[in-house]
């Protein structure tokens, strides 16, 4: 059984410094982002919100090392990611849960040996590795016997938890979680958030997590972090950045999340497409 | 009651499927007996030179004649069946086994030397085949040895650009991803995630290849670069039979025959290995459906002229892709709209709201079925069969939205005329009519500086935009209906609601009744009147939007209090609903959502229940429709 070796005198589970990832060269190069800065405290959750294109993706495939920034630093437990990244057969830290199970996992491999396949390979026997398989299911509420069974037997809830398991099967103290339950319906969205909260208490987990829904990330985070066209605009406690958002974009968002209790309206003055009705031919 | 069939259906591809591996099954097994049998059965009559019957022509004895040593021609052609299948496989041995290994090192190596071997591998590919083999046969030296190599090599380049072709769109998958950051070796990845991943069309190409090398084999041997005497193959006989074409042609034909097959057969075996693979192994029902007689329902409405779409008892069916029988994906549904009314429908993944809509407007896809006891739009029964004058009453009376604005959108075509391409062709605008009419759209669609845009391709406008542009395209006939499915869940929020506000505007200006297909219940609360709410295949409940929070049955309850909105709790733990939808396969009984809800009692279990009205436009089918006050994160499961 593996621990990450964490030094307990740095509070900061994870930091990222004046971060700038581009791509391309030259005139053609694209700026994903820019100069992003923020820090989670060990144990705490990290709401990251934005649009499409606001580049929370990429700042987390980046935190994650599957995009190499272009100038910044990333700390993890206030060691240099790169210092820490996974190598052959040893899971470092840091680890990410994707938003598309069906696409996340192999469809080839059962559920066991996915999960078996981020279990260190050389420490463990084959008996334990299994045992902790089936700990793992019981971690993220799965029952035992789906373990044989493939990602295509599974509904995308199922397949989501499966994902979660893997996730921790190396025991990281940071988790990303990028758009975990976009791709979920609503039925099982609540439970996955649930386990995400759980996971928080019972194992200490510090997590990254982002998404585009503003209230799923209410939901769940300590602190909100918005970013638009690359930058990190706001940040702050939840319950603050959403009651009295200070930049003008969050103002936006805020304002746009849908409100069952507020009705969209005509306006009656726009005149908008009565010229269809009216004189269909102008 | 009578129930009609829209949709036929047409022939089922898995059929032909089917039918091709069998044919190619049936004759690589036929060539493979002779290939070990021939050599051991009928060597005499193939090899022993018979000076009494040189060069004799087709005989009761010697079916396609002798040559000229005497030798039976069909035994020969037998006889050289091993020879030329074993050089084939064993070239196909040696361009796949090269080909997938350098193919494959792009997704191993780093960006460096991944881009090296790419680049080397395009230089490879852009040489001529032909010339290759050709050039390799002479390095290799004459001669059956040489031949194989020369055709293996040859063809390796070939196979290495599809492996890497293949494996680059796998190794870009999160699955990778994932494996890379949990430690996972690059040999491991590659053995365990990529290249399981892309055998079935390396697979497919393999076969062909087989195919391939058969062709190439007998042109070296023509040439008399490939086996030489005393040994040969088809290519060899084909060579020598040539010479007398005129006087024996059965001696030059045969072997040609021979070659045609062994290529067909194994062409054919990977045609029909890429069909079975491309339908996923689709088994296509045969039987036809059995439709279930059901009681009038007794709150069904009745034809009246305020309703531009009535549809009572609907039932949508496809054939199950795993067994024979047929699934139930809308289990007759009613639904009706108003003229002027929003409407939406709200559902899972899987509970049938688009095939319901798509049905009730006669856009059930292939090889969907459908059935209803009445389906009218605008006074007009959509039952019979097709006619230009219903697509006409459909094409002018109702538009349709869906989730991505791309593939509404023709990319090469300016979006002002995309969205006047309906009313140029309905109502014959001119050129300069129909341009100020796009302008006047856009501008209503509130797209900035109509004039300019008009004139722009879909790829310059942005996401919001082109969704505007398709809600433009279905205004541009001035419908009674429009039916958006999803149109906003590929939107951010901001966006979304912009697109929003414009059809509740649409709406409100022309008159035309909106049907909202949606997975989430605050949008469809934000811009309908009503709301329906679909689970496996069924309207579970009915009632307007400002009753959402009242609603009755326990799925609508239950996704309501799943969802978390601004306002809900932090950190509470959000309810959810235990287990997964029904398999619209099986044969129902009682209430589909019986075994997920923490309502249910033995008559939920038994008996379906029906449809009733619990007050004024309230319907809801549930034998415990639970009161108001109940609380919704009561029972919550994580």
């Amino acid at each position: 059984m593996i621990t990450s070796e964490v030094p307990t005198s740095v509070p900061l589970a994870l930091e990222v410094r004046e971060l700038d990832v581009r791509f391309g060269r030259g005139r053609r190069a694209t700026s994903a982002v820019q100069n992003v800065s923020l820090s989670i405290p060990r144990g705490a959750l990290l709401g990251l919100v934005g649009e499409s294109g606001s580049g929370k993706s990429t700042l987390a495939r980046a935190v994650a090392g599957l995009v190499r920034p272009t100038h910044g630093d990333i700390l993890i437990h206030g060691i240099p990611a790169d210092r820490q990244r996974s190598r052959r057969g040893h899971p470092g830290p840091l680890q990410m849960v994707f938003q598309d199970p069906s696409s996340s996992l192999n469809p080839r491999l059962t559920v066991g040996q996915a999960i078996a396949d981020a279990l260190p390979r050389r420490s463990m026997s084959s008996a334990t590795r299994w045992a902790e398989v089936l700990r793992l299911l019981d971690v993220v509420s799965l029952h035992r016997a789906l373990a044989d069974r493939r990602p295509a037997d599974l509904s995308g809830g199922q397949r989501q938890r499966v994902a979660i398991a893997r996730g921790l099967a190396p025991r990281p103290s940071v988790l990303v979680c990028d758009e975990i339950t976009s791709a979920l319906d609503v039925s099982v969205q609540g439970a996955i958030l649930n386990l995400i909260a759980d996971l928080r208490r019972e194992l200490a987990l510090t997590i990254l997590f982002i998404s585009h829904n503003l209230a799923v990330v209410r939901h769940v985070s300590d602190e909100i972090a918005v970013m638009h066209q690359g930058a990190l605009v706001e940040i702050g406690e939840a319950e603050s950045v959403l009651r009295s958002p200070q930049h003008e974009y969050t103002r936006s968002l805020v304002a746009a999340v849908p409100d069952p209790s507020d009705p969209i309206r005509p306006q009656p003055s726009s005149g908008g497409f009565e010229f269809l009705v009216d004189s269909p031919i102008p | 009651m009578h129930a009609t069939i829209l949709t036929r259906r047409r022939r089922l591809r898995g059929f032909q499927a089917n039918t091709i591996a069998i044919v190619a099954i049936v004759m690589i097994g036929a060539i493979t007996l002779t290939a070990v049998l021939a050599p051991v059965l009928i060597s005499q009559s193939a090899n022993s030179p018979d000076t009494a019957a040189i060069l004799q022509g087709p005989s009761a004895e010697h079916w396609l004649g002798t040559d000229n040593l005497g030798r039976d021609v069909l035994a020969r052609v037998l006889y050289a069946t091993r020879l030329s299948l074993l050089l084939a496989l064993g070239a196909t041995a040696i361009a796949g086994s090269c080909g997938i290994l350098i193919g494959s090192l792009p997704a191993v190596l780093g960006r460096a030397g991944g881009r090296a071997v790419t680049t080397a591998l395009n230089m490879a590919v852009a040489f001529p085949g032909l010339l290759l083999v050709l050039f390799l046969a002479v390095i290799f030296g004459v001669g059956a040895q040489g031949a194989m190599l020369a055709v293996g090599f040859a063809q390796a380049p070939f196979f290495a650009r599809i492996t890497q072709t293949l494996t680059a769109s796998v190794a870009g998958k999160d699955y990778v991803a994932a494996a890379k950051l949990l430690g996972v070796g690059p040999a491991r990845i590659l053995g365990r995630y990529v290249l399981p991943n892309v055998a079935e069309p390396l697979l497919v190409n393999l076969s062909v290849t087989i195919g391939q090398s058969l062709l190439v084999f007998s042109g070296l041997s023509f040439l008399g670069l490939g086996v030489q005497s005393p040994d040969y193959d088809w290519g060899r006989m084909l060579g020598e039979g040539l010479t007398r074409i005129y006087s024996a042609p059965a001696a030059a034909l045969a072997p040609g025959i021979a070659v045609v097959i062994a290529g067909l057969a194994f062409n054919l075996a990977g045609d029909g290995l890429a069909k079975s693979v491309g339908s996923g192994n689709a088994r296509l029902a045969t039987a036809r459906p059995v439709f279930r007689q059901r009681a009038q329902s007794a709150t069904a409405p009745g034809p009246h002229a305020d309703l531009v779409l009535s549809v009572r008892n609907l039932e949508v069916r496809f054939p199950a892709r795993s067994s024979s029988g047929w699934v139930r994906a809308v289990n007759g549904v009613d639904l009706s709209v108003s003229r002027g009314e929003a409407v939406g429908v709200v559902g899972e993944s899987g509970s049938g709201k688009s095939l319901m809509t798509a049905a009730a407007v006669r856009m059930l896809p292939y090889p969907g079925l459908a059935s209803a006891d009445e389906l009218a739009f605008d006074g007009v029964d959509l039952r019979g069969p097709d006619s230009p004058a219903l697509q006409r009453h459909l094409g002018t009376g109702i538009s349709m939205i869906f989730q991505d604005p791309m593939n509404a959108l023709n990319p090469s075509l300016r979006v002002g005329h995309q969205v006047t391409e309906a009313p140029r062709f309905h109502r014959r605008l001119s050129r300069t009519q129909a341009k100020r009419f796009a302008i006047a759209l856009l501008d209503a669609l509130r797209i900035p500086r109509p004039e300019l845009r008009a004139g722009q391709y879909p790829h310059e406008y942005s996401g919001g935009m082109r969704q505007r542009s398709v809600i433009a395209m279905g205004l541009s006939v001035t419908p009674q209906l429009i039916v958006a499915d999803e149109p906003t869940t590929a939107l951010d929020v901001t966006v979304q609601r912009q697109t929003l506000q414009i059809l509740k505007q649409a709406q409100h200006d022309t008159g035309a009744a909106i049907l909202f297909i949606s997975h989430d219940l605050a949008v469809v609360a934000q811009l309908c009147d009503r709301v329906l709410v679909m689970y496996a295949g069924e309207i579970v409940e009915e009632l307007p939007v400002t009753r959402l929070s009242a609603a009755a049955h326990p799925y609508t309850r239950a996704l309501l209090a799943a969802s978390p909105d601004m306002s809900t709790g932090r950190g509470a733990p959000l309810a959810s609903i235990p287990g997964v939808p029904p398999q619209l396969t099986d044969e129902r009984r009682g209430c589909s959502f019986a075994p997920r809800c923490r309502f249910a009692t033995e008559e939920c279990r038994t008996q379906t229940p029906p449809t009733v009205e619990l007050d004024e436009g309230r319907r809801v089918a549930c034998f415990h429709p639970q009161p108001a006050t109940t609380s919704l994160t009561q029972g919550a499961h994580t």
